[in-house]
């Protein structure tokens, strides 16, 4: 009150001086409350990256220090015969585990939308698949593939033989892996796509029909194009999801990624650089590779798919 | 005494003053209200007397105490939100009482002061309840006893009836009525409408984008308005406003009458105002000739909207039981001690009937 | 009858059937491994199957394979691990969500999208360096590395903030004018209105971090640290001897079990949250 006085004596009032700021402390209220999360990705997250992307240009074996090799890694994984052949493997895999899963779960989304209302039993057991870790799936086709197995047992007479080696056998495997994942992803996709076609009225599909639309054009002028935001999802997820495949074939498949190398997808091998031979620079150099690929491959799709 | 005292308010968005160079003294019991079209900063005021925004500039002293800088819960005050903002997780006691768990009171005053207050409001029979499954009135009569039982210096009503459908808002008046006489309390209304202001206030500021158009008690806002502003916005149905000037006479003229009002402004005059329970149809003599346009009965009375050549229509009232057609001609008498001038800034001119 | 699922011109009755058909053979190796976990092991690796034990072990297969290897230690580190993980996650997802939506500060917009960025992160690129990360630590082979790296979830803060948007700020700005703290806020007002999602998000983290697999297989090498997930691995190509195809189902049992009780029980907060992040994503 006496700076009242002394400021009113010099012809001012205490109203132009600014007011107290009551919300002001509140800002650092924010930032404290998104600090862990923040911390957390910046240590656990963001800074592997970066570390990742300089282990890449080095050489080392977590006993002697980093040695700095420029492109060595890369040049290198380029020349290796593993690198290159799974390069192929992956690509073969990834158009298996994503085209078909594309296909089928629309497919079966479309053909079944009526029959899997919400809660009953057909959804349930149809989105089975989806439940069971990814491991456990793999356990439990190997025993269903054994070369003496249920299903050399239902496929073998129509043949004419006893034992088929599905998991040994180079072609065999290949199309194993690409069936199970696509068995444990159809049901999951169909349910996007379920919940992507609930937000496509009805309305809309009888309208076609009385214009007098066939199906294939009911579908493929109506429907299609108002899901366009869920087939560009469950392509890019599919995608996202195929490279980075290792699982199946780490478990299911002898020497992890036989027989020969038929089944080294790049998770594998990076899996196999880094923690077999622990060759981190390589293993860190082929996934900076593969994430320049799913960025790239995923990037494009989003930009083919985006609504004009 | 819990005088509130607001001076040299101001407040911006950024680069936007929202709130103009506010000044106002506050006594205490009194009923305020705060009333304005939308935009017009009054909630922002409220929220800046509650604790709740910032002041950009000026400061705010409750009985001579200088308040400023204190947050919202130590300034003695207590706000019913505009949608009650009560919790939807806890009870109505627990609603009621969370402010004492906050400060701290002992549990069992803390109880006690919680019954007594829901007993007061009827409510202590749902103090097991959940917000969701009460009803609008109830709901904002618990929203008011969370704010009696903190027992603050004064109220402040965000508006309070608005989301109340009319029945509802007639109980909660009078629910209002009773709180003041009950705890004679200062109380701070917010509302967009005027009949709410009318009815609920001791004296009215009148806002408008931010400053004040005019304070006065109902009874000055509706006979002597300061401006044109004003004077549309008290009053329903609105007043007639028309183009109007001083003829060669000295006399008024409003436009498309064919003669001039026995009345007289002591300076230019640009538009002229009568409310349409100042005009009567008449036989003879009247001062305007119109043609009936449309009639809206309500059963008590009707509203006659007439056209007398003066751009709009003009809008008057009459008894119910004395029925107009559109098409028929009318005679229109003006209650001339209630007409009011405009000058070409919008402010009210003074009238003198001419003898 | 049209591929292309007309509304209209279709018989109910036939595609019931076929919707069971498809459901059924999709649900069979699920079947399988629930019923081989009793069978014996002839039984199991057969040409032939029946759909319910001829020679029934009773819990035979699952005492096999508690011998064989340290089931309980495999399950007690799952628990751990996802416990922490889901008690971690749901906190700092709600601080950071509640953060991010009600309150503004220099760089939120940027932190956000920081925080949003690494949910598009391959586990894969973040194998390596987290790993030199964790020896440089000296984290391998302990719990620390094990849970630590893996214990947060942008998807969650992502989630969180969605629905901490819907809380109306009237009610927080009540709280604040009742006098209570940030804290009390966020604890007492904030997260129990946040219950439901919390609960979504509690069983995407838990099925998460049940069945991960990468990062177990990398951060320890210890038997005592092992989780189901790595674990069962061991029923399929042990060292010396040949595979135990049954323990190996009853162990893929006891894996799959508490993913379908949460299902069969949880199904609408899962699909809900799913769902919910899929079309909004």
């Amino acid at each position: 009150m006496a700076m009242n006085d002394v400021r009113q004596m010099a012809g001012r009032s205490v109203t132009d001086l600014p007011a107290p700021s009551l919300t002001r402390h509140r800002k650092w209220w924010g930032l404290l409350f998104v600090a862990p999360a923040v911390l957390f990705f910046a240590v656990f997250a963001i800074f592997p990256i970066g570390f990742g992307v300089y282990l890449s240009f080095t050489r080392y074996d977590l006993l002697t220090p980093p040695q700095w090799i420029g492109l060595g890694n890369y040049t290198g994984l380029f020349r290796d015969r593993a690198f290159l052949v799974a390069i192929g493997n992956t690509m073969l895999f990834v158009f298996g585990a994503t085209v078909p899963v594309w296909v089928l779960s629309l497919w079966l989304a479309l053909r079944f939308d009526r029959c899997f209302a919400s809660r009953n039993i057909w959804k349930s057991l149809f989105f089975s698949p989806v439940l069971p870790p990814l491991v456990v799936v793999a356990v439990i086709w190997k025993v269903l593939l054994h070369p003496n197995g249920l299903v050399t047992g239902l496929v073998g007479p129509i043949f004419g033989v006893t034992e088929i080696r599905w998991l040994t056998d180079p072609v065999l495997s290949r199309l194993v892996m690409i069936v199970v994942n696509d068995w444990t992803m159809i049901p999951f996709f169909s349910m996007i796509w379920l919940a992507g076609l609930a937000g496509v009225p009805d309305d809309l599909r009888r309208a076609g029909e009385l214009d007098g639309a066939s199906d294939k054009q009911i579908f493929f002028l109506i429907t299609l194009p108002l899901l366009k935001p869920t087939a560009v999802l469950v392509a890019a997820l599919s995608t996202i999801n195929a490279f980075q495949a290792f699982v199946l074939q780490y478990e299911m498949t002898p020497d992890r990624g036989g027989p020969a190398d038929a089944n080294l997808t790049l998770g594998l091998l990076i899996l196999k650089y880094g923690f077999q031979y622990f060759r981190m620079g390589e293993a860190a150099a082929a996934s900076v590779l593969l994430f320049a690929v799913i960025l790239l491959v995923t990037a494009a799709q989003l930009w083919l798919g985006r609504q004009k | 005494m819990s005088e509130i005292v607001l001076r040299g308010l101001r407040k911006s968005f950024g680069s936007v003053e929202v709130i103009k160079e506010f000044d106002l003294t506050i006594a205490d019991g009194e009923r305020l209200v705060f009333v304005g079209p939308s935009g017009c900063g009054k909630s922002t005021l409220l929220r800046m007397i509650c604790g709740i925004d910032d002041i950009s500039f000026g400061r705010i002293y409750i009985d001579g105490v200088d308040v400023t800088a204190l947050p919202a819960a130590r300034r003695g005050l207590a706000m019913v939100f505009q949608n009650y903002a009560l919790y939807p997780h806890m009870t109505v006691r627990q609603n009621i009482g969370f402010s004492l768990r906050v400060a701290g009171v002992e549990r069992t005053v803390a109880s006690e002061r919680v019954v007594e207050v829901a007993q007061s409001l009827h409510l202590d029979h749902l103090l097991e309840r959940y917000p969701r499954e009460l009803s609008g009135g109830q709901r904002q009569r618990v929203a008011i006893g969370r704010a009696i039982v903190r027992q603050p210096k004064a109220f402040l009503f965000d508006e309070p009836l608005s989301n109340l459908d009319a029945a509802l808002r007639a109980e909660m008046r009078l629910e209002v009525a009773r709180l003041h006489s009950t705890y004679g309390a200062t109380m701070i209304y917010v509302t967009h409408d005027q009949t709410e202001a009318m009815t609920l206030a001791d004296r009215i500021v009148v806002l408008n984008q931010g400053h004040i158009e005019q304070i006065g008690t109902p009874s000055e806002l509706y006979e002597q308005p300061a401006n044109r502003f004003v004077a549309e916005f008290i009053g329903s149905p609105r007043i007639n406003i028309v183009a109007g000037r001083m003829g060669p006479e000295g006399m008024l003229l409003m436009s498309g009458a064919d003669r001039q009002l026995p009345v007289a402004a002591t300076r230019d005059v640009l538009a002229v105002g009568i409310r349409p329970e100042h005009i009567r149809p008449v036989e003879t003599g009247g001062h305007l000739n119109c043609t009936v346009r449309n009639v809206e009965f309500f059963g008590a009375e009707s509203f006659v909207y007439a056209d007398c050549n003066m751009g709009a229509d003009i809008v008057f009232r009459t008894d119910g039981r004395a029925p107009l057609r559109p098409g028929e001609n009318c005679q229109l008498l003006l209650t001339l001690e209630q007409m009011l001038a405009f000058d070409d800034g919008g402010k009210t001119v003074p009238l003198q009937a001419v003898v | 009858m049209s591929v292309f699922g007309s509304p209209v011109r279709r018989s109910a009755a036939l595609s019931v059937v076929m919707t069971a058909v498809v459901a059924i053979v999709f649900f069979f190796p699920i079947y399988f491994m629930l019923v081989s976990a009793f069978k014996s092991e002839p039984e199991i690796i057969s040409q032939t199957f029946s759909f319910l034990p001829l020679d029934f072990q009773g819990l035979g297969q699952f005492q096999r394979a508690a011998e064989i290897a340290p089931l309980g230690t495999y399950l007690f580190n799952s628990s751990l691990v996802a416990a922490i993980n889901v008690g971690v996650t749901l906190l700092f997802s709600a601080l950071a969500g509640y953060g991010f939506a009600k309150f503004t500060f220099p760089g939120r917009t940027a932190l956000f999208l920081f925080v949003i960025s690494t949910m598009m992160i391959p586990t894969q690129i973040l194998v390596v360096p987290l790993f030199v990360e964790i020896k440089l630590l000296g984290w391998v082979n302990s719990y620390q590395g094990l849970i630590v790296p893996g214990m947060m979830n942008a998807f969650g803060v992502f989630m969180m903030r969605q629905y901490v948007y819907d809380i109306p700020d009237e009610i927080i700005e009540a709280a604040r004018a009742d006098g209570a703290g940030e804290i009390r806020i966020f604890f007492f007002i904030v997260l129990p209105l946040l219950t439901p999602a919390l609960a979504s998000l509690a069983i995407i983290i838990f099925i998460w971090s049940w069945g991960n697999f990468l990062w177990p297989l990398v951060a320890v090498t210890r038997e005592e640290l092992a989780v189901l997930a790595t674990g069962i691995t061991s029923y399929t190509q042990p060292y010396q001897r040949q595979p135990m195809w049954g323990a190996a189902m009853a162990v893929a049992t006891i894996a799959t079990l508490p993913l379908l009780v949460l299902f069969v029980f949880f199904q609408r907060y899962l699909v809900k949250g799913l769902t919910a992040a899929a079309v909004k994503g």
